[in-house]
C-alpha cells in the first residue's frame, strides 16, 4: 500500500493527484478523490511496475514483498479497488539500505548551437581536436572523474548515448558542455576555455569565419554548482532489536475542537454544481461519454505521435 | 479510450496502451510496455517479440546488461530492466529520470494475428 500511496492518484484512470487508502486486516481499499476519476483492477496492478525492477517482488527493509497472489477486486461502487493477497516475506536477518554519495567537484556548464552544415558532418573530430588542445593547457584534464570535460551533442545521440541505434542527418544540432574540476574557478576556466575554442578553431572546408558556435546566453558559461556521485549503495545487516531502536516510532493523538464549515469552497459554484451533478461513466467503451473524460480522449486524440 | 489495432501487422505503438522507461533505483532502467486488452496482451504475449535477443539488438546490450525480462499477467504487462549504462544525476547525465529511453519500443513490429483454419 505504501508504495502505491507514495504515487497519490497516479493509479487512478484518469491519472489524478490524489488517492484514499483504507487500511483493513487483511487487504486495503483505494479510492481517488476526484469523483470522476476511478481505480480498475487493471491501474492499481499497473502500478507495480512503476519504478520497479520486477513488479512482483519488492525488496524492502527486513524482507520482501511478494505480490504473485495478490488480488484486485473492484467494489461495488465502481471506484474503489480492494488488494489483498500480498505477503511479506522477511529475510532471516534484518537488513537496512545505506546511500551514499562523494563530491566530485564543481561544475560549469555551457550550451549553444552549430548550424553551419560543413562542421555539422565532421562534428566528432572537430570536438575531440577542442579536447586535445584543452588537455595540453589543462594536464590533469580527463585523468580521473574530478577533472572532466563532457559533451552533450543534441541532434546527435544525446538522450540515448551508447544506446542508441538510430541515426539521421541533420540541420540543425546543440551541445551542452560540462566541465567538472576541483573549484569553482577551475571548471569555469576549463569551460571558458574549451567554449572559446570551440567558437574559434578552425575546421576543413571551414567558410564561416566568424564563430562556430550559437550562444543564446552571456556570460555564456553558468555555474551549476556542486556534482557527487554514488559512492555507497549498500544491504547492512542489523543486530536484533535494531530496527527498532534505530527507527523509533512515536504515536501522536491530534484532536481538535472546532467544527468543519461544510459550506467553505474554494470551487466556483459552476465548480460544486458540476462535481454535484456529473456521474462517471466506465471508460471501456469506445466513445467516451461524461464531459470531464472525453475532454481527456480529445486531448489524447489530437497529442498521439504520428 | 481502448485502444483499437489491425490484425494486420502493426507497430507496438499501435498496439500498446503504454510504452515507458524510468529509472528503477539509480543503477537500473525499466521498459514497460502495458496493455488494456486481455486479446492484446497475449497477442504480444504468444508472438514472442520481446525476448532478450531482441532487447540487446535494439539498445546494444550484452546478455548481461538484462536484469529482468518477464510478463506480468495481471497488470497485461512486458517489463524488462537494464543495468544503467551511465552514472545516474552525476557528470555525463543524459537523462536524469530515465524518462526518454523507450523510443526504440515505439517501432517494433507485432505480427499479424494468425487465422485460424477450419479443419
Amino acid at each position: 500500500m505504501g508504495k502505491i500511496m507514495e504515487c497519490g492518484g497516479i493509479c487512478a484512470v484518469p491519472k489524478g493527484r490524489s488517492m484514499i487508502a483504507l487500511m483493513q486486516q487483511d487487504s486495503f481499499d483505494l479510492v481517488p478523490l476526484n469523483p470522476l476519476e476511478r481505480c480498475t483492477p487493471l491501474s492499481v496492478a499497473a502500478h507495480t511496475l512503476y519504478e520497479k525492477t520486477r513488479p512482483d517482488r519488492l525488496p524492502g527493509p527486513g524482507g520482501v514483498l511478494d505480490l504473485n497472489a495478490a488480488q484486485y477486486e473492484q467494489l461495488a461502487d465502481g471506484r474503489a479497488v480492494r488488494v489483498s493477497g500480498a505477503r511479506f516475506i522477511p529475510t532471516p536477518v534484518y537488513q537496512i539500505k545505506l546511500e551514499g554519495v562523494e563530491r566530485l567537484g564543481h561544475r560549469t556548464i555551457f550550451i549553444g548551437g552549430i548550424r553551419d552544415p560543413i562542421l555539422i558532418s565532421q562534428i566528432d573530430e572537430f570536438l575531440q581536436s577542442v579536447r586535445e588542445y584543452t588537455r595540453n593547457l589543462y594536464a590533469d584534464l580527463d585523468k580521473t572523474d574530478n577533472c572532466r570535460l563532457i559533451f552533450h551533442v543534441y541532434g546527435k545521440n544525446a538522450v540515448m548515448g551508447p544506446l542508441e541505434s538510430a541515426s539521421s542527418i541533420v540541420h540543425e544540432i546543440g551541445i551542452m558542455g560540462e566541465v567538472v574540476a576541483e573549484t569553482q574557478d577551475k571548471s569555469h576556466a576549463i569551460a571558458n576555455n574549451v567554449r572559446t575554442s570551440l567558437l574559434h578553431m578552425p575546421y576543413a572546408g571551414q567558410l564561416a569565419t566568424t564563430g562556430n558556435f550559437a550562444s543564446p546566453l552571456s556570460p555564456h558559461e553558468q555555474d551549476a554548482g556542486e556534482v557527487f556521485r554514488f559512492s555507497l549503495y549498500h544491504l547492512i545487516d542489523l543486530e536484533e532489536g535494531q530496527e527498532v531502536s534505530l527507527f523509533p516510532v512515536e504515536h501522536l493523538i491530534v484532536e481538535g475542537t472546532a467544527q468543519a464549515n461544510s459550506t467553505e469552497t474554494r470551487l466556483s459554484d459552476k465548480d460544486v454544481e458540476f462535481f454535484a451533478t456529473t456521474v462517471a461513466e466506465p471508460i471501456g467503451k469506445p466513445s467516451c461519454l461524461t464531459q470531464g473524460i472525453r475532454g481527456r480522449c480529445v486531448r489524447e486524440a489530437n497529442n498521439r505521435p504520428q | 479510450m481502448i485502444k483499437q489495432a489491425s490484425d494486420d501487422e502493426v507497430k507496438m505503438m499501435d498496439l500498446a496502451k503504454v510504452i515507458r522507461s524510468k529509472n528503477s533505483g539509480p543503477f537500473e532502467l525499466t521498459l514497460d510496455i502495458m496493455f488494456d486488452t486481455e486479446a492484446s496482451y497475449q497477442r504480444v504475449k504468444t508472438a514472442n517479440i520481446l525476448g532478450n535477443d531482441v532487447i540487446k539488438e535494439l539498445y546494444q546490450l550484452k546478455d548481461d546488461d538484462i536484469l529482468v525480462n518477464m510478463y506480468f499477467d495481471p497488470a497485461l504487462a512486458w517489463k524488462c530492466t537494464i543495468k544503467r549504462p551511465w552514472l545516474q544525476g552525476s557528470i555525463g547525465e543524459r537523462d536524469t529520470l530515465g524518462t526518454q529511453q523507450h523510443a526504440p519500443l515505439l517501432t517494433l513490429r507485432v505480427p499479424a494475428v494468425p487465422k485460424l483454419v477450419n479443419r
